[in-house]
């Protein structure tokens, strides 16, 4: 009888011959939260057509023929035949049948396809072939899900981002700040770049402490206040 | 979450509705403090980080992440804990 292959299994199988970004739990746990995954989610190289897109997909269940696509909405079963017009729809799919469910995401959660190279570029290569996104992409891909599970993940990135931001941002040469506030702020960051040794990062610092209180964040307002 | 020129990802911002809940808790805790007379002390030890690490060496693949998980698991089932919602 054929043995029930393990999530990380295909997973492997998957980036031996794909570039695959982990993520969800598995890239959270990754990162330093301990915390149960109940399921396995990456995000399989979206550069690619969709029909070869699907034909990666679709070579898990050759080689494991017990598995089988379900719709990630109701898990009602997908077939193979409707997968590209499902994905184009919904972005992800997922696989059943394996130790755990496996969600191959071609489109995450507030990403975009052409997010997947810098992605890529940022993550860290794993010894398994898949690679590990950096904190701020991963958060991104948490943002605004509106699932109350999603929060113990998010105040533990969004931590964690804070912590290595407010290390390197106050010695970041100009462009390097810059490019560091262009994809992660909350008040802390904003308030430590606008205290920053060159004029165009406080300025900068200074305009997004503004807009963050504008939105109505408290703490950025309280920071402000500091400034006048 | 905005765009900028050149990333091809959003930038990230904390969620306001959920800053706006921390800031309250915040700000019940002063209170709370205030009201009973404890003020926070500056000098206050901490206990040090006692933790030790699932996997002394890093997380280096999927299947580490996945084995953090299960032993997780294992150990709350040990202590009949319910774990919170998790994907």
């Amino acid at each position: 009888m054929e043995a029930i292959p393990a999530a990380t299994e295909l997973i492997r199988f998957l980036a031996c011959t794909h570039r695959v970004v982990v993520l969800g739990g598995l890239a959270v746990i990754s990162h330093g939260l301990s915390r149960v995954t109940h399921d396995a989610d990456c995000w399989l190289e979206p550069n690619l057509s969709i029909e070869l897109w699907c034909e990666a997909v679709k070579k898990i269940l050759r080689k494991w023929p017990r598995l089988r696509l379900v719709s990630i909405g109701d898990w009602s079963e997908l077939p193979e035949a409707e997968l590209a017009g499902y994905i184009d729809d919904f972005g992800v799919v997922r696989i059943l049948g394996a130790t755990q469910p496996f969600d191959v995401f071609r489109r995450p959660n507030e990403m975009e396809v052409s997010g997947f190279e810098e992605v890529w570029n940022r993550a860290t290569p794993q010894e398994d072939g898949t690679r590990l996104p950096d904190v701020v992409d991963l958060l991104v891909t948490k943002q605004d899900t509106g699932r109350a599970k999603d929060t113990y993940d998010i105040q533990f990135l969004e931590g964690k981002a804070e912590e290595m931001y407010l290390e390197r941002l106050p010695r970041a040469r100009p462009a390097e700040a810059l490019e560091m506030l262009s994809r992660f702020l909350n008040p802390k960051v904003a308030d430590a770049a606008a205290r920053h040794a060159d004029p165009q990062v406080r300025e900068t610092g200074l305009k997004f402490l503004r807009e963050l209180a504008a939105e109505g964040d408290p703490f950025a307002r309280d920071l402000l206040e500091a400034f006048f | 979450m905005k765009w900028y020129q050149g990333n091809a990802v959003k930038q990230y911002r904390p969620n306001v509705e959920r800053q706006k809940e921390l800031y309250s808790r915040m700000k019940a805790r002063e209170i709370f403090r205030r009201m009973s007379g404890r003020a926070k002390s500056p000098g206050a030890r901490r206990i040090p980080d006692n933790s030790e690490p699932w996997l002394p060496g890093g997380v280096h693949s999927v299947a580490d992440a996945l084995y953090i998980s299960d032993r997780i698991q294992e150990t709350m089932s040990e202590w009949k804990l319910s774990p919170p919602p998790q994907s």
